[in-house]
């Protein structure tokens, strides 16, 4: 199973995640251990110690492949996110390095010629702008550091240089769009706006290039993972490129890594790794996850799922003699009280639906009206809570019907006997 | 505006007990009578787990069953189909959720029973039925003595209904069975209890019925609405092999073709025809809803109706039931009772929590014993077998599956020879291959299932040590992999499956349903000779 998890860790790896023997995936910044989370529980990479722990109820397993392609997976939007996070922050430290090479004078005494070249694109600069160019771009971080600089978007079943392909993956700039909208800070000068555009164009030359960032996928397994590394390989060799041109003084900083590319490479071998992915079940469908209504851990034997007895005399107290109700406003807010009428029928609220405007399916026509929701219980008979003379009854197109017309009693229980 | 009630329900012929005297639901109906109540005290067992059936669209799994299909039209969409082109498209969630429907836990010993039941049917030419209840207590109730808890609550966990038939053969008269049905009886979803209110059933007819209802909250703009038929108010069964995955998928298949067909060739007795040319998709799936399967038990089983009545409250606990109200239908119950005292050996082969591994794990080798008992229970009722132990594996020197029977038991007394050959052939060739990805992986099983006690499942994939499972089957309704207990799985598995089934009802086979002819298409340009018929050419009512 190693083919698998070593590409789970270089995955994470590329979003500055790093794993640890136990299969805990975390990060590691000043000496701050954080991991990594979804709904509050730790997330671990599917190694066989871990599907087999005995307290695997408190932790979340990392396993998507193959992807399940009806459906968007979240662990893939989550591993998105990740990745358009960590590109974000690459580029924002970037400009922030090349900013301060600009305005350091002792740095530029040792610039290479390549490094001279690259920052000759930047055709002025002065004091001021690398003041307010990194003061602007930090508060773009704090407000939505996934959409800072770039991002990459998935499509499914998109068309990438006029080709289908099931799945695309779309990279825009929307700090470009805020540069020539002028948007970003008050305080920012029309020359700083410059200075930013040419920074950000001499990182990645082709960002205006049509589609040059995106890229498709046919692959039958996992499409989605597929786009997404492709689009990200392209991102982040520009960024290595600049940062490999200014490593020696980025290193003396000692805070930035370049991104990891070594899943690129297990790219190559994605067949061999989906097959390997097969052999462990796949876990993305938790469906302790999504909130179930209620949760009880033991059944007392009064209470066993058998043996129910109707409880609807609680349920319908509330309600007062002289209220006009609309019984299907009633029957959503109160879903309890459906049941019991006795029939299997949609209920539909009449008040978002015009049948006028859109002819009723047929079993919906079929639908009695909500009579015996409120004033009678099948097995009870009539509960004398509410007096049906004063109730007006509707269908479930708003029309009063008459109650008493076309009434048929319910099936009898024993206290009618 | 159309004010009737459906008339379905009352429909169900229930009858209704006389207002004067004594209520003695026996008198009504002398025809059912309990042949024998068999009581065993049960082991320990690890807590089960939930593990509901899980969907894994994506190209390749689809993309092969399609071009099959693409391949030969006419190809029989069996389970055999589905495990040999599709083995992953169905599989179980490998994240269980700890079944909590059983009182008092699994950590208690409790009693199993067999409740055997004659229906005679007095109608001219039909033969006796004969149905095997079988289920548990809620606790051990009883004493060394023989004494019961007339208090005990007795619970139905599945039923198997045969059909006795005399046959004349050259050697004289002979007795032989037919089976009519074998169902898991699911507790009933009730908003009001919390233990079950968020419970949600996913068979085929569940699945067609979300599809129904998300195509209509679409058409709708998607409208708030609430789909009250999924508060089964009533206890509903679930056909056995339902629990079988492959069988599950070519059922959801082959009911979405069929209705289809259906619908397309009789559409005018489905309504108005502009119902069915504007909105043809909302009577596919009313077809498809309406199975056996989603009738009430209380009208169709014979036995539980006579226990609804003798409870008289309501229907709502029709699967449950103590001693004295089972004496009600049935006063001479001491007489057919018989209980099985363990003997000190019998009793240390009885399963113990401890000698077994946790069900939660969601490696393999759980995903794999959870499939192969559904799937082998499933086609045991199937066959009427009720016990089997056997090894098998295809670490062999040709790689071939080989099997090996230790024992084998039977509810009928009648040559089982071919029924065993079934078993076999489709475990190596159905079960196994699925699991294993057509015997790339070597595994090794040794199997042991009792259908009413409980089941054994060593299993060793990639020659690793063997791992040991132990199901309380008398209680697998309470695990069955078609319950959830989260309202949204079901729908994300609606959604998968009306995907697929988009997907496969595009393949150019299968697309239109009408286009499947069972005789050979004649050519309609050649003028008949009946002077009534109008050919196309002639047709008045053709608009040019």
């Amino acid at each position: 199973m190693s083919k698998i998890i070593q590409f789970y860790k270089n995955l994470l790896k590329v979003a500055n995640f790093v794993t640890n023997e136990d299969g805990f995936i975390y990060n590691e910044f000043d000496d701050n251990i954080t991991y990594l989370t979804i709904g509050g529980k730790k997330v671990l990479l599917p190694t066989p110690e871990n599907l087999k722990r005995p307290d695997i109820d408190n932790y979340v397993i990392l396993h998507f492949l193959p992807e399940n392609t009806a459906r968007l997976s979240p662990d893939i939007d989550r591993i998105k996110g990740l990745i358009n996070d960590r590109l974000n922050t690459s580029v924002i430290f970037l400009i922030n390095a090349i900013c301060g090479i600009m305005s350091d004078n002792t740095a530029q005494k040792n610039l290479s010629v390549e490094q001279v070249e690259f920052l000759s694109n930047i055709k002025t600069f002065d004091k001021t702008a690398a003041k307010h160019i990194p003061t602007a771009i930090m508060k773009l971080a704090h407000e939505n550091i996934s959409n800072a600089i770039l991002n990459i978007f998935i499509k499914r079943g998109g068309t990438y240089k006029n080709e289908r392909y099931f799945r695309v993956s779309n990279v825009t700039f929307p700090i470009l769009n805020k540069i020539n909208n002028k948007e970003l800070s008050n305080s920012m000068r029309d020359k700083d706006y410059e200075i930013l555009k040419n920074i950000i164009e001499s990182i990645f030359p082709n960002c205006h290039v049509k589609e040059y960032y995106n890229s498709g996928s046919r692959d039958m397994n996992a499409p989605t993972i597929e786009a997404l590394l492709r689009s990200t390989y392209l991102l982040a060799s520009e960024i290595n490129d600049v940062y490999y041109l200014f490593k020696d003084y980025l290193e003396s900083i000692q805070l930035y890594q370049p991104i990891d590319t070594d899943v690129f490479d297990d790219m190559n071998n994605l067949n061999a790794i989906i097959e390997e992915s097969k052999r462990i079940p796949n876990q993305s469908d938790d469906p302790t996850f999504a909130q179930p209504q209620v949760q009880a851990n033991t059944v007392p034997v009064n209470n066993n799922p058998y043996m129910q007895m109707p409880q609807t005399q609680q349920t319908v107290s509330p309600l007062n003699e002289d209220d006009t109700v609309n019984l299907n406003k009633l029957a959503l807010a109160n879903p309890a009280l459906v049941p019991f009428s006795g029939y299997n029928t949609i209920m539909a609220n009449p008040n978002m639906m015009n049948p006028r405007a859109n002819p009723t399916p047929r079993f919906l026509a079929n639908y009695m009206p909500q009579v015996p929701v409120v004033n009678t219980v099948p097995w009870m008979g009539n509960t004398g809570f509410v007096n049906p003379n004063t109730v007006q009854m509707q269908n479930q197109f708003g029309v009063p019907v008459n109650p008493n017309q076309n009434y048929q009693a319910p099936l009898p229980g024993r206290s009618m006997l | 505006m159309n004010n009737d009630y459906p008339s379905d329900l009352y429909d169900a012929k229930v009858p209704v007990p006389s207002m004067k005297g004594p209520f003695n639901p026996s008198a009504n109906e002398p025809n059912v009578i309990i042949e024998n109540l068999l009581l065993m005290p049960t082991g320990t067992f690890q807590n089960p787990f939930i593990r509901h059936y899980q969907t894994n669209v994506n190209q390749s799994t689809i993309g092969v069953l399609m071009d099959k299909l693409n391949e030969n039209p006419y190809t029989a969409i069996t389970p055999k189909f589905i495990a040999n082109y599709a083995p992953t498209l169905v599989t179980v969630n490998p994240i269980g959720i700890q079944s909590n429907l059983v009182p008092n836990g699994w950590n208690n010993e409790r009693l199993r029973f067999i409740l055997v039941v004659r229906i005679k049917n007095e109608r001219l030419g039909r033969n006796d039925r004969l149905a095997y209840f079988q289920g548990y207590t809620d606790h051990a109730g009883f004493t060394q003595t023989g004494a019961l808890d007339p208090n005990m609550i007795f619970y139905i966990n599945s039923f198997l209904v045969l059909e006795e038939m005399i046959i004349s053969t050259p050697s004289g008269v002979a007795k032989t069975y037919r089976q009519i049905e074998s169902s898991n009886v699911l507790p009933a979803v009730s908003m009001t209890n919390p233990n079950t209110a968020s419970l949600r059933y996913i068979r085929p007819n569940d699945v067609f019925q979300g599809m129904q209802f998300s195509h209509i909250t679409e058409s709708y703009n998607n409208l708030t609405v609430f789909d009250t038929r999924e508060q089964m108010n009533d206890p509903v069964r679930s056909f056995k092999i339902n629990n079988n995955n492959n069988e599950y998928l070519s059922k959801i298949i082959k009911n979405y073709l069929a209705s289809s067909n259906d619908i397309h060739q009789n559409r005018h007795e489905y309504g108005s025809l502009v119902d069915a040319v504007t909105n043809p998709m909302l009577n596919v799936y009313q077809s498809a809803i309406d199975d056996d399967e989603a009738k009430p038990l209380v009208s169709t089983n014979p036995f539980i109706k006579q226990l609804a009545i003798a409870q008289g409250t309501s229907y709502r606990s029709v699967t449950s039931f103590t001693l004295k109200i089972l004496s009600e239908i049935c006063n001479y119950l001491p007489n057919v009772t018989k209980i099985i005292q363990p003997s000190g050996s019998m009793r240390r082969s009885m399963p113990n929590t401890a000698d077994s591994e946790y069900w939660s794990a969601r490696n393999r080798e759980t995903v794999a014993a959870t499939i192969i008992y559904n799937s082998l229970s499933a086609i045991m009722f199937d066959l009427m077998i009720t016990k089997i132990r056997f090894t098998s594996t295809n670490m062999t020197i040709n790689g071939k599956p080989a099997t090996m029977i230790g024992d084998v038991k039977s509810l009928i007394e009648t040559d089982i020879t071919p029924s065993v050959q079934s078993l076999i052939f489709r475990f190596e060739n159905e079960i196994m291959p699925s699991l294993t990805f057509n015997n790339q992986d070597s595994y090794q099983v040794q199997i042991e299932i009792d259908i009413f006690g409980h089941a054994v499942i060593n299993i060793a994939f990639e020659g690793q040590p063997m791992v040991r499972y132990v199901n309380p089957s008398f209680a697998d309704s309470t695990f069955s992999p078609i319950i959830t207990n989260n309202p949204e799985t079901k729908n994300n598995i609606v959604n998968d499956i009306s995907f697929m089934l988009e997907n496969i009802s595009s393949a150019d086979s299968v697309i239109p349903p009408v286009a499947r002819p069972s005789q050979p298409v004649q050519n309609t340009n050649i003028p008949t000779q009946n002077p009534f018929s109008v050919s196309s050419t002639q047709n008045p009512f053709k608009i040019k």
